[in-house]
């Protein structure tokens, strides 16, 4: 969440720069449907909850994560930038790793991650990679590694 | 201004971060660079990342470590009766002594081995 705009979505007075914090979201939320799953509880869970429907947890709060320039000036700029094309300030961000792995630590876990998963572009400091242009030797060279369900 | 290493191992998630006036120089968990998640083993590769980035062994002027190791030794082996002779290496592995204890972060016996210790 660009830091700036974050009082326009969330109910958060201070900043949130290492995701510590969960807000409530601010109006505009989406309370149509609540209370009516038509007797299906999978779909009253699953419902779409706010304009953020992919961060907004059954209880209309989200944890977030504020980005400033100061702290973080690229990934404040890419956020800007989406922002502009989309008017949206927000990104989801999970963490790089697939279920039973620890997060990727090298580049050199962070390729295997990205090749095996489904993941499509790769961004490690100034440099793209995208899915489609990486060769079979690459994939060879990188490998890939089996993880214990957790 | 005291720079201190501190670590966590041998139980779960060991981990290890520098503080040097308050402040957090540096922080990691083994299992980003073991490649296993929630890695007990000790620190060494998390421990060689916070000294390093805290400017070397030299400026390192404390070591604290998570718990008090004898209570935890203790009430790891109290807590696995059926362990026999193999008690003690059951104190090292994670994955093991966690599933006895439920994935408490203590044994129930706990309060007991506090109490013995002491006496």
């Amino acid at each position: 969440m660009l830091a700036e705009r974050s009082r326009e979505f969330f109910e958060l007075s201070g900043e949130s720069p290492y995701m510590l914090l969960v807000a409530d979201l601010r109006e505009p939320v989406d309370w149509t449907g609540l209370r009516h799953g038509d007797g299906d509880m999978l779909k009253l869970l699953t419902q779409k909850r706010s304009l953020l429907p992919g961060i907004t947890h059954v209880d209309y709060s989200a944890r977030v994560q504020t980005v400033d320039f100061e702290r973080n000036p690229s990934l404040h700029g890419l956020m800007s930038k989406f922002d502009e094309i989309t008017g949206c300030p927000v990104l989801i961000n999970t963490s790089f790793n697939v279920r039973g792995e620890p997060i990727v630590c090298t580049p050199a876990d962070a390729t295997r991650c990205f090749l095996n998963a489904g993941i499509e572009l790769l961004s490690i400091g100034s440099q793209l990679a995208f899915k489609r242009q990486q060769s079979a030797e690459l994939r060879a060279i990188v490998g890939s590694v089996e993880h214990e369900p957790d | 201004m005291a720079t201190i290493l501190g670590v966590s191992a041998l139980y779960h998630d060991a981990a290890a971060a520098v503080v040097r006036g308050g402040e957090i120089i540096a922080a990691a968990q083994e299992e980003r660079f073991s490649r296993r998640k929630h890695e007990p083993r000790f620190p060494v590769a998390a421990i060689a990342y916070c000294v390093a980035a805290a400017g070397g062994p030299d400026a390192i002027d404390a070591v604290a470590y998570c718990e008090d190791p004898v209570l935890a030794l203790w009430a790891t082996a109290r807590f696995s009766p059926m362990r026999g002779d193999r008690t003690v290496k059951a104190t090292s592995t994670c994955a093991s002594s966690s599933a006895r204890t439920g994935g408490r972060l203590r044994p129930s016996c706990w309060p007991n081995v506090r109490a013995n210790s002491s006496n």
